[in-house]
Order: structure tokens, then C-alpha cells, then sequence
């Protein structure tokens, strides 16, 4: 700051060019007093160089028994700017606003210090303003934010931890859970002058960047901004505005005075679809003995009571959120009711399917009439088949899963419902080891040849799924795929095994894989080239790249080119294939190719010039067409 | 092994020149014996092991692998033979057994000969005797050859026999008509649509079927694929299936395969390797996927859940006997949209209503090719692909109600509407059949169709005109073949003749005497 005044103050006298005598003796006074403050300025630069960035080591260690007093300011708001989720061309009617005040006092009592966290709580009280939820629909913030939390710190400043008040409401929580996240802080290990650390909020992940703006014998200023959001799973995409900041004091090793400001833009491509901006300033006074006995008694209380503790990535209304979301969905019905629905002419088949993935989630008991229902139906072309196995597969509750192997062995006269059913075990998020068991027995004795590979492509699929959850699990299954891959001797078996292998997505099936990617038979090739698609890893880009270029068959090379669709490919592999759309005499591929051009559009600005080429020169009209519709579609998502 | 390979070549010799002791003629050959050497046996050690030669031991000998104790036998009976003439293998040095007799009393009796026959009169060889003949032969030619007077009265002689050579018959070549070659027919058609924004609502049609046949094989991939984007928070394949299948080529067994993929895993796959494949399924499998969100309003968390729920697969039917096809697959997709929303707050509820069909598509893949063969044989390719879509269709709205202990308040905003895409349309609709009669392609025909059409045409009518003319100088020849071989041509062949061997006749008379006169009077 000091640096660009100096600069400033240089720069000032240059402004007068009249040379008359009057001129000259202003110009002299301006020149002695540019003089004067240039010198000012070279000297503040210079204490400022000399004295270099300010270095401390902040920490938090409170005291159990000490009470810090706090005058508390939270201002929240928040609107929902495109209902339709960024799917609607706009101008819907916002369908929420949330506009929160509270101001008045709040205290943060030491209540453990433990060698890995310190817990405080956290009263609020004296408290004036509002919260609005909805259009007019107001209620005080006093009535909210009632009773004791508690916050348990890591030693490093970061809240791990909230315990809220007990009869607390969600948006009383949910308050408080954001007031914590302003207050939330990751302190460095050692002396530094600025760091980086990632945290977390009620939006996600997020990198902050710190800076010490002064450092004494018994505190210290932060500055805080919060750089840009991590990415996270699950979560829309955030963008934070500029001046999302805070400016931190520590006194005595405890929070003294904070100013935060955060705001945030939620985003569905390039809509933004809700806006929130909050401010939060505490102002702490003198500390206040107090006894902390009854509040360890409190604390103890709510440590053995079932509560689940909140953080501040809000994980523990994940629960609350589904349960809603699906007592909402499933309203008045029931399983009787919704049976009725099922089998009417023309069912609603989404609203069906979620009313009856609403009733197995809610009432789990009712999954074995869906499993009986399952069993009674005489075709899977029947709408109401679908929407069972679908509801009952997307539950996935050991209850929704026991009730689709009962209704696959209530099934065994009918091949095609069976082979239905069995591809579902397949599309479980966690498969438990009595449904995988069931789909082993039917790949390795069913007595239909079409079962048997159903079962055994659901294998690989649910491989895929245990993959992060049950590692070991995913490995057996992978190990087994491997020895029937190996061991497979029909042209049947050995397409069926190298599918599986594709559906583990598993590393270890590269080798096998890249076999089969040079036999003889095309078919196997193109097995192998769609397998590939699911696989990560550096060599399985290359092997794609080879198939598509080289492969004397047009449908291997079409696949190979399907699977690298999947995936963001490197400089040289796009350089290839985009040489490759031009000269393919294959126009199957040349469309394929068409689409891992334009998706990779995003970081090989070429792609343009290469669509716009084939677009113009390609010799088949429909070729064209496509490369024409993908030019749209890029022009259209870069605006 | 060198002094083993010398010892066979001498053994050899020596089987032919060793029987006789002593030489009786001049043709017979001298044997030069020595004073008899003591035999002494080859070692039977084997000098690379240092062990003795076993059995199954074997050494080879000029480039012969033989038993070693075989050959070390044979070796002991031709050193027997050699020292009983004073000579021993194990003397490298060269030796001279046996030679050539020489005759010089026989030359001489021959001068002799030569000499008596020389001096005798009455010898054939005598001066007198050779002049007799020359005599004769003199006297033989004054009598015998004619004067030219006589000779040109003799050829004017009509009668006179004279041996011609046979009037040659003549014929025009026979034409060979050229035929165009039956080329193998490779056809390809393929199609892409697309509708929405990859932001919000997107779907990706992608259809191929290629056929290639000839004379003795056919191939054909049928491929059909769906993809999509959901709110931006998932792009990717909704459907993937494809069917391949081949009749003919060097294996008599047809073969097929089909494979279908629903949001990216592989859930049907199945091969056929047969004969003859009649076959037809409809292989129908449930997709449900969903991308749950997290985001905030202020303080209030909130979560959304968008998927798609439906249906994905491929009906077919496919015959495939030697070289014919018929293929039918329609890969299928119908999918509706679904969205749950929920807000953290808990006297409101929220949810949504209505119905969005994602997309409703039906993918027709017809082809076939078939071989008939009646004089010629005739290609019959055929490819149809027709498509029935809907999507993007209808409405979907989301409701909140919040009950605030006076009353309620209620709202509904509508994400998505729209009357949607619908349409039923032929894609492609090809035939083209390849004959002896020529080319015909029909229905939508590329551009590169119409070339391959219009240079068949060009190039059978540059047959067509190859071959006229290869007739036209058939007519030609043929006629001055008859010409050549009608009477008059054959006069005035046959007096060509005549008159050319007569002439030569003569020539070779004439010459005939000269010789003889020159041998005769010995060229003076």
C-alpha cells in the first residue's frame, strides 16, 4: 500500500506544461514537494523492504473456565435466481428467498482442552432480528437460536464439530452451522507470513489463502480470502465473488474480533441459479471466569444421546435431506395405492418409480411385496416390471436387495425377467455379499447360456461398484474375471469375459485387454476396444489411439473411437484423430469421431477448425450435418 | 574326420582296382604291390570325451552322420586290404597303387599296317585305284545330266509331275467377348441427430449400418447409439448396441454377435457360430441413473436429485445362410426425466410434478444382400433405416408449500416445457443390384452411388464397344478367309507354288551339277 502511494505522489507534478514565470515558480514549489514526498515514499518502501513480510505463529489454546464474550452481528441472504435449475430459458419466479438478521451477544466458554481439539460452548443470547424463510413468512431470531451448542476446535482452528442445542430447529442449526464456518479458521503449524489451506462450508470445499497483517507479543491479524472452491462430488458447481474475505484478530490465543464477508454464486452450466451473500462480525470483550462443570455435564449428556453431531459441510442433513425429500415424494400413498397406480393402463412411470423407491426407503418391510409382485408378473415388457426392479435396484437397501434375489428365484421358469432382474444387480450401489453370491451361483450354473453372461457382465459391474467401498471384494471379483478371461475357449465365452473385464473398470484387466486387441478376430478386437473404454490409466489411450487408426476393421476402429469419447484425451491423441475425421473411409467412424472432437473442443481450441473442415469437405452429407450440429452446440456453449 | 573321409575315398578305389594282381593288356590297369604291413586296429576312443564309442554314439563322415562304431569298422577292413599291399591309411603322404598299361609293340604293328596298305595296287587306298573311279564318276555325269535345251523342253512338259505343297485353308479368329467383373459391393449409410443443449437437456442419435458382400462372402455391422446430457451434470451413452454378423469367406460357418450397452456398463452380449443363424429376441433392460447435488440458499442447505428412468435395448432378427443376409435390428431407448428437490427447512415441503420424456427413440436397421446366380451370378444389396423419436416433451415443475402455523403458502415454477420433438422419418432407403445386365441403384442415393454407377456404365460400354468390334473383324476376317479359300484363290496359290518349286528345282540342279563338276575335275 505504502509502495503504490509513493508511486502516486511521483507521478503528480507532470501535469503543468505553461511557461510563464508564475508557471515555473509553481512548477519549482511542485517539483520541492514532489521532491519531499518522493523522499517520504523511498523511505517508507524501504523500512517496508528492510523490515519484510510480518512472520507469526498463531495459535488457539483456550482456557476451560474462560468465557469470551462476543457482540455478535450475522446478516444471511439468499435467493434462489433460477428455479428451473438452469434447465428453463429464465425469467421463472424465484422460488426461495432466505433474508436472516441476528444481532446481539454470544459467548464461547472453554469447556475441554485436549491435547487434539478443545471444546467450547457456544450460547447466544440478547438477540434481535428476524428470520425470513419465505415471502412473509417471519419469525424472530431469539425464538430460533436457543439453548447450548457446543464446537469442538482442532488445534489448528478448524471446527470439527457442532452439537447443537437440544430442540433446536434445522434453520436455527443450519444458522449456526454458518456462523461457525465464518468463525472456522486452519492456522499454520509454524511461524509463517502466509499460507494456504483448504477447508470446507456448507457450499464445499474451498481453498483459503492467509496473510499476517500485524503480529504483537499477544495477537495477531489475519487476512482470509477464500480463493476458489475444490471440487467436490455431489455438489453444484460455486463460484466465490470478490470480496469474499474476513479479517481475523487473535488475542491471547482466542478469537478477538472477526469480519467476514462471504458470496457465493451457485451454477448449472453457466446459469447462475442461486446467489447468497453473509456477512458476520464479532467484536469479543474481556474474558469472564465461569464454571464449566455444568456445561461438561450438558456436553456429556448430548455425547451419549443418540444425536448425530453436525460439521460444516452440513453431511449430517444428508439423512435429513433424503428422508424429506422422500416423505415428500411418497405424500399420502402407500403400497397398496401406488400398486393400484403401477398396474393401471398407462402408468406415470418417473413419478412411480420414485413414489416406490419412496415406499422401500420408508417402509423397507414393503420390499417383499414387491419381491412377490416381481415373481407374479408374466412379462418384463410389463410397465409395472420395470418400475419395481428399477425402484427396488436404485433403494438398494439390504431389504431392496433381498427382495430382487427373491424375485429372481421366483422368476427361474421365465429366462428373459430373470436375465432382467439379474442385469439390476449390476446397477446396485453396494451390492452386500449375499446379492453378489447370487449372481456368482447363476453365472457359474444357470442352466441358460444368456443368464450366465448376464450374471456374469452384472459381476463385472458390481466389481465396479465395491471398487472404493469394499476394495478386497472388488479384487476377488476382478481376479476371477482375470481366470475366465484367460481360461475362455468359445468365441462367445471369450466376448462375454472381455466385457466383464471392461464393466471392473480394473487396471489389471489392461494386459488382458491389450491381448486381445491384436487377435485375429475382429469381433475380439472390438470387445477389447470397448472394454477399454471404462479403463483408466497412461497406456489405455494409446492402445484406443492404435485401434482407431489402424485396425483394418471399420467397426473395431468405430468402437475404438467410441470409447475414446469417454475420455479427455491428450494433445497428440486429438492431433491424431483429428487427422484421422478427414481421411477415415469409414463415415461410421467418421461420426464417431466427430464427437471426441467436439468433446475436446473445451481444451483443444482447433477443434473449431476441424469441425468447420468436415463440415464443409466431408463427402457425405450426413457427416456434415453432424460436424455442422456439434459447430452449434459449441458456438451455443461458449455464448 | 579329414583322414576319415580320405580312407572312404580311397576305400572306393581300391574295391575296384585291388582284384587283379598283374595286368594282361594294354587296356587293363597295373597294380604296384609293396612288401605286407602289419594291421594295426583304429582306436575306438572317442577323441573329444576320452571314453570309448558307445552304440548309440555317432560321428558324421563328409557331411553323413553314421554310427561311430560302424564306420570305425568299415575303416579296419580297408586298412586290412591296404597293408596286405605294403600301404597303410595312417600314410598321408600320396601313393600310387595301380596305372594304365602302356603298348608301344602295338603302335608299332599298326605303321605296319598302314605302311603294306599303302605300297599294294590292288588296294583301295592305291593312285591307281582312285583314278579309276574318278574315271567313272566322269563318265556318269557326261550321260546322265541334261543338256539346258533338254531341260527347258522338260519343264515345258504339262505332264510332267510336280510336288506342291497342299493348299493351306484359311480362318478367321474367333472372337473372345470380355465381360465386366462382378466387383465386391461395399455400402455404407449412417446417421446423426441431435436436439437440446448439452447445459440443460441434450440427446444424441448416432445410427450406421454397413453391408460388405461379393461372390463368395457377406459382412455387415449394424450400430446404433443414444447419448445425452442432463443439466450439465452428467454427458454420456444412453445406449450402445451393436450387431455383427458374417456369412461365407473361407469358413462355411455364419457368425454373428451382439452386444448392447445401457448408460455405459455392458449388460448383454451374446455370439453366434453356426451353419445357418435364424434368430430374433427383444433384449429390453431397465436404466435408472441419477445425479444427486448439494447447494445453498444462505444458510439453508438444499439438494436436488435429476435422473432418468426407463428402458434401453435392441430387438432383432437376423437370418444369415451362405453368402445371404437379412438383418434386422432397431436398438431403443425410452427414457423420462425425473428431479427431486429438497430444502433444509423444516415446515416446507417441496417436490416435483409433472412429466418430461427424455427421449422416446426407435432405430430401424434393415439390410440385406443376397448372391443369385441363374447364368450370372447377381448382387442384391439393400439398406433401410427408419427412425421414430420423440423427446424433450412436457413439463416439470416444482412445488414448495410452507406451512407457517396461519395458514399455508404454496408456489409452483416450472423447470422444464416444451412441446418437444417428434418425428417418424426414413433415414436411408438403398438398393442396388449388380447383374450382367448392368448396374441399378435406387432410393437415396449419395453421390458417390451415382459415380460408382456411372463409371460401371462407362466401363461396360467400353466393353460392349471391345466386344462389337472384336466381332465386326470377325466378319472381316471370316470373309476373306471364305476368299482365301475359294477356287481361284487356291489356282493362284498352287501355281505360285508350282512355279516357285520349279524355279527352285531347278536352282538346286544346277547347283547339284556344279558341285558335282567342281569334285569331279577338282576345281580346275
Amino acid at each position: 500500500m505504502g509502495r503504490r502511494t509513493g508511486v502516486g505522489l511521483c507521478a503528480a507534478p507532470s501535469t503543468t506544461r505553461r511557461a510563464t514565470g508564475r508557471t515555473l515558480r509553481v512548477r519549482r514549489r511542485a517539483i520541492i514537494a514532489g521532491a519531499a514526498a518522493l523522499a517520504v515514499g523511498l523511505t517508507a518502501i524501504t523500512w517496508v523492504a528492510l523490515r519484510g513480510p510480518v512472520v507469526a505463529r498463531v495459535l488457539l489454546d483456550c482456557v476451560p473456565g474462560h468465557a469470551h464474550p462476543f457482540a455478535v452481528e450475522y446478516v444471511s441472504r439468499g435467493e434462489l435466481l433460477d428455479g428451473t435449475l438452469g434447465v428453463g430459458s429464465g425469467g421463472q419466479p424465484a422460488a426461495q428467498m432466505v433474508d436472516i438478521t441476528v444481532r446481539g451477544r454470544a459467548t464461547e466458554t472453554c469447556v475441554e482442552n485436549a491435547p487434539d481439539a478443545q471444546v467450547f460452548a457456544l450460547e447466544l443470547a440478547e438477540l434481535g432480528g428476524e428470520v425470513i424463510v419465505a415471502p412473509g413468512i417471519r419469525q424472530p431470531a431469539s425464538e430460533l437460536l436457543v439453548g447450548t451448542s457446543f464446537v469442538e476446535l482442532a488445534r489448528d482452528g478448524a471446527v470439527r464439530s457442532i452439537r447443537f442445542a437440544d430442540g433446536m430447529s434445522p434453520v436455527a442449526q443450519n444458522i449456526v452451522r454458518d456462523l461457525m464456518s465464518h468463525r472456522s479458521m486452519k492456522l499454520a503449524p509454524g511461524a509463517v507470513s502466509q499460507w494456504r489451506a483448504q477447508e470446507v462450508s456448507l457450499d464445499g470445499s474451498y481453498t483459503a489463502e492467509y496473510r499476517v497483517q500485524r503480529a504483537s507479543e499477544t495477537g495477531a491479524r489475519l487476512h482470509k480470502r477464500r480463493i476458489a472452491p475444490g471440487a467436490m462430488t455431489g455438489r453444484a458447481q460455486v463460484r466465490y465473488v470478490d470480496g469474499s474475505a474476513a479479517t481475523i484478530a487473535i488475542e491471547h490465543a482466542w478469537l478477538d474480533q472477526l469480519d467476514s464477508t462471504t458470496e457465493v454464486e451457485v451454477l448449472s452450466g453457466k446459469t447462475v441459479v442461486s446467489k447468497s451473500r453473509t456477512h458476520v462480525v464479532l467484536r469479543g470483550g474481556p474474558v469472564e471466569p465461569r464454571n464449566p462443570a455444568p456445561l461438561r455435564a450438558l456436553l456429556a449428556t448430548m455425547r451419549t444421546s443418540r444425536a448425530t453431531p453436525g460439521d460444516l459441510a452440513a453431511s449430517d442433513v444428508d439423512r435429513r435431506l433424503d428422508d424429506k425429500i422422500q416423505r415428500d415424494e411418497l405424500g399420502d400413498d402407500t403400497w397398496d395405492t401406488l400398486w393400484t397406480k403401477v398396474r393401471a393402463a398407462d402408468p406415470d412411470e418417473p413419478k412411480l418409480f420414485l413414489k416406490m423407491r419412496a415406499v422401500f426407503r420408508i417402509h423397507p418391510e414393503r420390499c417383499k411385496d414387491a419381491a412377490a409382485a416381481l415373481a407374479g408378473i408374466s412379462s418384463f415388457q410389463d410397465k409395472s416390471f420395470m418400475i419395481l426392479a428399477s425402484a427396488l435396484a436404485a433403494t438398494g437397501t439390504p431389504e431392496a436387495q433381498a427382495a430382487l434375489r427373491d424375485a429372481i428365484s421366483g422368476s427361474a421358469g421365465k429366462h428373459d425377467n430373470q436375465d432382467v432382474l439379474v442385469a439390476e444387480l449390476g446397477n446396485l450401489d453396494r451390492p452386500d455379499r449375499a446379492t453378489e453370491s447370487v449372481a456368482r451361483e447363476l453365472a457359474a450354473h444357470s442352466t441358460n447360456d444368456e443368464t450366465r453372461s448376464v450374471a456374469e457382465l452384472a459381476l463385472g459391474n458390481i466389481a465396479h461398484a465395491l471398487t472404493d467401498s469394499e476394495p478386497d471384494r472388488a479384487d476377488a471379483l476382478v481376479s476371477a474375471a482375470l481366470q475366465r478371461a484367460q481360461t475362455a475357449t468359445t468365441l462367445d465365452d471369450r466376448i462375454v469375459s472381455l466385457h466383464t473385464l471392461g464393466n471392473t473398470g480394473s487396471a489389471r484387466s489392461l494386459e488382458v485387454l491389450r491381448t486381445a486387441a491384436s487377435d485375429p478376430d475382429a469381433r475380439i478386437r472390438q470387445a477389447a476396444a470397448a472394454a477399454l473404454r471404462s479403463l483408466d490409466g497412461p497406456d489405455v489411450e494409446p492402445l484406443l489411439l492404435s485401434l482407431a487408426v489402424h485396425d483394418p476393421e471399420p467397426a473395431v476402429r468405430a468402437e475404438a473411437a467410441s470409447s475414446l469419447r469417454q475420455r479427455r484425451v491428450a494433445p497428440t491423441t486429438f492431433e491424431a484423430l483429428a487427422q484421422l475425421v478427414r481421411r477415415d473411409p469409414s463415415e461410421a467412424v467418421r461420426q464417431t469421431l466427430i464427437g471426441v472432437i467436439a468433446g475436446g473442443a473445451e481444451l483443444f481450441p482447433e477443434a473449431v477448425d476441424v469441425l468447420d473442415w468436415v463440415a464443409q469437405h466431408d463427402p457425405k452429407a450426413d457427416v456434415r450435418r453432424n460436424a455442422q450440429l456439434a459447430l452449434v452446440q459449441l458456438r451455443n456453449a461458449n455464448g | 574326420m579329414k583322414i576319415i573321409a580320405c580312407t572312404l575315398l580311397a576305400a572306393a578305389m581300391l574295391a575296384v582296382v585291388a582284384s587283379p594282381a598283374d595286368a594282361d593288356r594294354c587296356s587293363d590297369l597295373k597294380v604296384h604291390p609293396k612288401v605286407p604291413l602289419t594291421f594295426v586296429a583304429f582306436s575306438r576312443m572317442n577323441p573329444q570325451t576320452g571314453a570309448p564309442y558307445g552304440p548309440n554314439d555317432t560321428m558324421t563322415v563328409s557331411g553323413t552322420a553314421m554310427p561311430a562304431l560302424q564306420a570305425l569298422d568299415e575303416l579296419d577292413a580297408l586298412e586290412r586290404q591296404l597293408t596286405a599291399l605294403g600301404y597303410t591309411l595312417r600314410d598321408t603322404d600320396e601313393k600310387t597303387l595301380a596305372e594304365l598299361g602302356k603298348c608301344p609293340e602295338l603302335l608299332a604293328s599298326q605303321v605296319a599296317i598302314v605302311d603294306q596298305i599303302l605300297h599294294d595296287p590292288a588296294s583301295p587306298l592305291s593312285p591307281g585305284s582312285i583314278a579309276d573311279k574318278v574315271r567313272l564318276k566322269l563318265e556318269l555325269a557326261e550321260t546322265l545330266i541334261p543338256n539346258w535345251d533338254a531341260l527347258y523342253a522338260q519343264i515345258k512338259d504339262p505332264d510332267r509331275d510336280v510336288y506342291l505343297p497342299p493348299v493351306p485353308t484359311f480362318t478367321a479368329p474367333t472372337p473372345r467377348p470380355k465381360r465386366t467383373e462382378l466387383k465386391p459391393l461395399q455400402k455404407e449409410r449412417s446417421w446423426a441427430w441431435e436436439m437440446g443443449e448439452k447445459n440443460s437437456l441434450w440427446v444424441q442419435l448416432l445410427a450406421s449400418f454397413r453391408i460388405d458382400g461379393s461372390k463368395t462372402e457377406v459382412k455387415s455391422a449394424a450400430k446404433g447409439q443414444i447419448n445425452g446430457s442432463v443439466l450439465g451434470l452428467w454427458e454420456g451413452e444412453i445406449l450402445g448396441a451393436d450387431a455383427n454378423a458374417s456369412a461365407g469367406g473361407s469358413t462355411t460357418v455364419a457368425a454373428m454377435s451382439l452386444n448392447v450397452r445401457a448408460i455405459g456398463k455392458t449388460v448383454f452380449s451374446k455370439s453366434w457360430s453356426q451353419k445357418v443363424i435364424r434368430d430374433g429376441d427383444d433384449k429390453r433392460y431397465d436404466v435408472h441413473p441419477e445425479w444427486s447435488y448439494r447447494f445453498s440458499i444462505g444458510p439453508i442447505p438444499c439438494k436436488g436429485t435429476v435422473g432418468f428412468v426407463g428402458s434401453v435395448g435392441v430387438k432383432y432378427s437376423y437370418e444369415l445362410v451362405p453368402i445371404a443376409l437379412n438383418a434386422f435390428a432397431v436398438p431403443y431407448a425410452a427414457t423420462k426425466l425425473f428431479a427431486q428437490v429438497g430444502a433444509d427447512i423444516g415446515v416446507a415441503r417441496a417436490g416435483i410434478g409433472g412429466e418430461v420424456t427424455l427421449i422416446n427413440d426407435f432405430v430401424t436397421l434393415q439390410g440385406s444382400f443376397a448372391v443369385s446366380f441363374e447364368d450370372e451370378p447377381t448382387l442384391v444389396l439393400e439398406l433401410t433405416g427408419k427412425n421414430s423419436v420423440e423427446c424433450l416433451s412436457g413439463r416439470l415443475y416444482a412445488y414448495a408449500e410452507i406451512d407457517y402455523g396461519l395458514g399455508t403458502w404454496s408456489g409452483d415454477f416450472t423447470i422444464f416445457e416444451w412441446t418437444g420433438y417428434k418425428k417418424d422419418s426414413d433415414l436411408f432407403k438403398f438398393r442396388t443390384t449388380w447383374g450382367p445386365n448392368g448396374v441399378t441403384a435406387e432410393g437415396d442415393l449419395t453421390a458417390e452411388d451415382v459415380m460408382e454407377v456411372t463409371a460401371d456404365n462407362e466401363e461396360r460400354r467400353l466393353v460392349d464397344l471391345e466386344n462389337a468390334s472384336q466381332l465386326r473383324a470377325f466378319e472381316v476376317f471370316d470373309a476373306v478367309a471364305r476368299d482365301l479359300n475359294g477356287e481361284a484363290a487356291a489356282l493362284v496359290s498352287s501355281e505360285r507354288d508350282r512355279h516357285t518349286v520349279i524355279a527352285q528345282s531347278i536352282d538346286d540342279a544346277i547347283a547339284q551339277f556344279r558341285a558335282e563338276m567342281t569334285r569331279v575335275t577338282g576345281g580346275g
